[in-house]
C-alpha cells in the first residue's frame, strides 16, 4: 500500500490491542456531533437577547424618567417601519423555503430562496440606514434619538451579519455540502435570521407602538 | 514529508495548544497586575508620600483592576478549561476548535487596546475598574484613553463569550458514553456553570459599554444627563455594571472552587465526601451569583435588604463546598491513622503534594474572604463598600482563592498538559511565600477598612493611624511578588526549558478521564476511552487492577501514516 492513495485504507481490525475490559475503540475524531452547531448558535442568540435586554432596560428607564416620550415635537414615522416589517415577514418565509429546499437536497430552489432572502436583507439594511440618517433628530439630540439609533442599529447589524452568513452557506450549498442528513449550518443561519426578525418585532414595539407621538 | 502541513494545521487549533497560549497570556498579566500592585503599595506605604501624582495613581489602580479581572483571572480559567475539559470528558477536541483559537486572538487584540489606552492622547482613565460615573463629561474623563479602554473591554468580552459558548457545547454534547451529567468531573461542571453565568453576564457588560461608547463618542444621551436638556440618566451605569460584574466575579471563582474540589479528593486518596452535593453547591453558586449585585449600589433605599439576603445566600453553597472538602480530608486522615495502626485500608492522604498544599492554603484565604463577604453583604448599600474592607474582601475571596487554585491547577495538570512536572522544590518555596504574602497583604486591609480608609485614596495624612497596617500590607505585597517570581521561574525552567521531571500517564492516582491517556496526550487525546461507570472511572479501573491507559495501536507503517494524518486532520476540524 502506497502513501499516495487518496481514500483512507479500510479500517483494519486492530491487531492484538489490549483494551481494558469494556473499553471501546475511540473514533479518531467524529466529523461533527448532531446538534452542536445549532446549539452553539442558540447559546449565542441567548446572549444576544441579553444584549437586546440591556438596551431595552435603558430604553424603559429613560422613558420612565422623561417628561414626555418621545420629546415634544418629535413626529414618529409610520411608513418606513411598516415597510421594514413587511420585508422582514417576507424574509422569514423565504428563509423557511431555504431550509425546506436544503433538506430535500434541492440546490436550485435553495439558491433561489437564499438569493431572495439576501435581496430582502439588503432592502431592510437600506431602509434602516435610511431611517437612521433621515430621522429629523440625531443620536445626540435627546434620549429617544439615542435609543432610536441604538436599537435600529442593533437590527441593522443583525441583518448585515445574517446576509454575510447566508452568502457563506450559499457557497457551501453550491459546493454540495448539505443534504437531508447534514443541513445543520443552514439551520443555524436560519435560526439567526429568524431571531433578527423577532428582535425587529420587539424593537418595533418599543420604538413605535409604546412610544406615542406628542405633537 | 507531506504530513507536516496537516500536522501544523491540526496543532494550531488543538485545544491543548490554545489552552496553553491562554495560560501564557494569563501569566503575563498576572505579573503585570502584580507589578502595578507593587507600585500602588509603594505610594500607600507611608502617609503623605508623592511617589505618584494623584491622577497617575488612579490611572494605575484602574488598570490594576482591569488587568487582574479581565486579563488574568478570565484567560487563566478559560485557558485551563480549554486545555483540560475535552480530556476530562473523554472528547477528542472542543466542539469548535478554531473558534477557541479565534477567541484567543480576539482576547489578545482587546488586551492590546487596554494596554495602550494610558498612552492615548488627551485623557486619563482614572475612575477605577467599575468606570464610576461621572463618565461622559468632565475634563478628566474626556478623550481617547477611556474610549480605547471601552473598545478593548468589549473585545475581551466578545472573546470570553464565544469561548464560553464553545465550552458549554463541548461539555453538553461531547461527553464520553456513560459520562452522564451527574458523573461529570467537578471541574468540568464548574466550567459549565461558570460559562453559563458568563453567557448571561457578559452581554450586559458589553451592552452597557456600547451605550457608554455611544455617549462619549457620538454624543448620545443615555448615561449623559449633565447638560440638562434631552435626558440621559447617569444612575443607570452602576446598576448595569454591577448587574454584570457581580456574577462575573463569581463566574471567575467557580472554576477555582471546581479544581480545588478535585485536588482535595485526589490527594485525600478517596472519593469526594459527596459528589452530588458538590455539583449542587456549584450549580447553586451559579444561580445565586445573580442575586446580590445590588449590594454594591449606595442609592437603592430599602431594596438593599433584598440584595443583602441575595449576597448572603450565595455564600451558603460556598460554605457547603468547603465542608465537603473538610469531610473528605477528615475521613481520609482518620482512615490514615487506622491503617497506621495496622488496620487494612486506603493509603493516607498526601498532604505534602504541591497541589494539595495550595488547596489547603486556598481554604485559609477563602475562610477569611467568606467572613469579609458576610460583613459586606450585611452592610449592603452602605459606605462599608467604599472602604478598604471591600478591597480586602475582593482580594481574598476572588484574587486570593482563585490564584491559589490557579497555581494548584498548574502544578496538578502540568504533567498532563505539557508532559512535565513543575519543580516541587520551587513549588514549596513559592507556596510558603504565597501563603504568608497573601495573608500579610490582605488581613491588614480589613483593619484599614475598620479604620474607614477610602478605597480610592491616593495618599493620606499622618494623624489617622493607618500607617502600621499599610506597612504590613506592602511587605505582604512584596512577598506575593516574590512568590509570583518563583512561580514564573518554575514554569520557565520546568516547562519551557524542559528541565522538569518527565511525567507518566497518571502521576497522582487521579480520578477522572484525563489520566487515562498518555502525558502529554496525542493530538486526538485518546486511543481508547475506558468505560465510565461512576464519577471516578480511572479510580474504578485502578481498583480493579487494570491500567486505564491504552497505547497507540500498532498498525502497519503505511497505514500508520494514513491513520495519524486522518487523526490529526480530524482533530483540527
Amino acid at each position: 500500500m502506497t502513501a499516495v492513495t487518496t481514500t483512507p485504507p479500510p479500517a483494519e481490525p486492530a491487531p492484538t490491542l489490549a483494551l481494558p475490559s469494556g473499553a471501546r475503540r475511540a473514533t479518531a475524531s467524529p466529523p461533527s456531533i448532531p446538534g452542536a452547531t445549532v446549539m452553539g448558535m442558540a447559546l449565542i442568540l441567548a446572549a444576544d437577547l441579553m444584549l437586546l435586554g440591556v438596551f431595552l432596560a435603558a430604553f424603559f428607564a429613560l422613558k420612565g424618567g422623561a417628561a414626555s416620550w418621545p420629546p415634544r415635537g418629535v413626529r414618529l414615522d409610520v411608513y418606513l417601519p411598516t415597510v421594514v416589517t413587511i420585508t422582514a415577514a417576507m424574509s422569514a418565509i423565504s428563509m423557511g423555503w431555504v431550509l425546506y429546499a436544503v433538506r430535500r437536497h434541492d440546490v436550485g430552489n435553495a439558491i433561489a430562496a437564499m438569493g431572495l432572502t439576501i435581496v430582502f436583507g439588503l432592502a431592510m439594511a437600506n431602509l434602516q440606514w435610511y431611517s437612521m440618517s433621515k430621522a429629523p433628530f440625531g443620536i445626540a439630540r435627546h434620549s429617544y434619538g439615542s435609543m432610536y439609533d441604538l436599537l435600529i442599529g442593533y437590527h441593522l447589524v443583525h441583518v448585515i451579519i445574517g446576509v454575510v452568513m447566508i452568502v457563506i452557506v450559499g457557497c457551501r450549498t453550491l459546493a454540495g455540502h448539505f443534504g437531508r442528513e447534514q443541513a445543520e449550518p443552514v439551520r443555524a443561519v436560519a435560526l439567526f435570521w429568524q431571531y433578527g426578525n423577532i428582535a425587529w418585532a420587539i424593537i418595533l414595539t418599543a420604538l413605535f407602538f409604546i412610544s406615542r407621538s406628542h405633537v | 514529508m507531506t504530513t507536516t502541513t496537516p500536522e501544523r494545521e491540526g496543532r494550531s487549533a488543538d485545544h491543548k495548544t490554545v489552552g496553553t497560549l491562554f495560560i501564557a497570556v494569563a501569566l503575563l498579566f498576572l505579573v503585570a497586575t502584580g507589578v502595578l500592585a507593587l507600585i500602588l503599595r509603594a505610594q500607600l506605604t507611608a502617609p503623605d508620600t508623592d511617589v505618584l501624582e494623584v491622577n497617575t495613581y488612579r490611572q494605575l489602580f484602574t488598570l490594576h483592576g482591569v488587568f487582574g479581572i479581565f486579563l488574568f483571572l478570565a484567560p487563566a480559567w478559560i485557558g485551563v478549561a480549554t486545555a483540560m475539559v475535552p480530556l476530562q470528558i473523554g472528547a477528542a477536541r472542543l466542539a469548535f476548535p478554531r473558534v477557541q483559537a479565534f477567541s484567543l486572538w480576539l482576547l489578545v487584540a482587546g488586551a492590546a487596546a487596554i494596554v495602550t489606552s494610558p498612552f492615548a492622547t488627551g485623557a486619563e482613565v482614572v475612575n477605577g475598574w467599575a468606570l464610576n460615573t461621572p463618565l461622559a463629561e468632565g475634563k478628566a474623563y474626556s478623550g481617547d484613553a477611556l474610549d480605547l479602554l471601552i473598545l478593548g473591554l468589549i473585545t475581551v468580552g466578545a472573546a470570553l463569550l464565544i469561548a464560553a459558548v464553545n465550552l458549554i457545547v463541548t461539555i453538553v454534547k461531547f461527553r464520553a458514553p456513560g459520562l452522564t451529567q451527574r458523573r461529570s468531573p467537578i471541574f468540568t461542571w464548574s466550567v459549565l456553570v461558570s460559562s453559563a453565568v458568563l453567557l448571561f453576564a457578559l452581554p450586559v457588560l458589553m451592552g452597557a459599554l456600547a451605550m457608554l461608547f455611544a455617549d462619549r463618542h457620538y454624543g448620545a444621551r443615555i448615561f449623559n444627563g449633565f447638560t440638562g436638556s434631552g435626558g440621559g440618566n447617569p444612575a443607570m451605569w452602576p446598576r448595569l455594571f454591577w448587574f454584570a460584574a457581580y456574577p462575573l466575579l463569581w463566574a471567575l471563582l467557580l472554576p477555582a472552587l471546581g479544581v480545588l474540589t478535585e485536588i482535595v479528593a485526589v490527594f485525600s486518596r478517596r472519593r469526594l465526601f459527596s459528589h452530588s452535593r458538590a455539583l449542587g453547591a456549584i450549580g447553586a453558586i451559579g444561580v445565586l451569583a445573580f442575586a446580590g449585585w445590588g449590594s454594591e449600589l449606595p442609592d437603592l433605599g430599602n431594596v438593599r435588604y433584598l440584595f443583602a439576603v441575595g449576597a448572603l445566600l450565595v455564600l451558603l453553597p460556598v460554605a457547603s463546598l468547603v465542608l465537603n472538602w473538610l469531610g473528605t480530608l477528615g475521613s481520609a486522615l482518620a482512615q490514615g491513622r487506622r491503617s497506621q495502626r495496622g488496620a487494612p485500608g486506603a493509603a493516607p492522604p498526601d498532604l505534602r503534594a504541591i497541589p494539595m498544599l495550595h488547596a489547603l492554603g486556598a481554604v485559609t484565604v477563602l475562610a477569611v474572604g467568606l467572613v469579609g463577604a458576610t460583613v459586606l453583604a450585611v452592610r449592603s448599600g452602605t459606605g462599608t463598600h467604599r472602604t478598604y474592607w471591600a478591597v480586602a474582601t475582593q482580594h481574598t475571596l476572588y484574587f486570593g482563592t482563585a490564584t491559589f487554585a490557579f497555581v494548584a491547577a498548574l502544578h496538578y495538570w502540568a504533567p498532563k498538559m505539557w508532559g512535565r512536572h513543575l519543580s516541587a522544590g520551587l513549588g514549596h518555596v513559592q507556596f510558603l511565600l504565597l501563603l504568608v504574602g497573601t495573608q500579610l497583604a490582605f488581613l491588614p486591609m480589613y483593619v484599614l477598612g475598620l479604620q474607614h480608609m477610602h478605597i480610592h485614596l491616593a495618599s493620606y495624612p499622618d494623624d489617622r493611624g493607618w500607617e502600621p497596617a499599610n506597612i504590613a500590607s506592602t511587605i505582604g505585597a512584596v512577598i506575593i511578588g516574590l512568590a509570583l517570581l518563583v512561580l514564573v521561574i518554575n514554569v520557565v525552567v520546568s516547562i519551557v526549558l524542559r528541565y522538569g521531571r518527565k511525567a507518566e500517564a497518571d502521576p497522582w492516582g487521579g480520578h477522572t478521564l484525563e489520566w487515562a491517556t498518555a502525558s502529554p496526550p496525542p493530538p486526538h487525546n485518546f486511543h481508547a476511552i475506558p468505560e465510565v461507570r461512576s464519577e471516578a472511572p480511572v479510580l474504578d479501573l485502578a481498583a480493579a487492577g487494570v491500567s486505564p491507559v491504552v497505547d497507540a495501536p500498532a498498525l502497519e507503517p503505511g497505514v500508520d501514516d494514513q491513520q495519524t494524518k486522518a487523526d490529526v486532520v480530524g482533530a483540527s476540524r
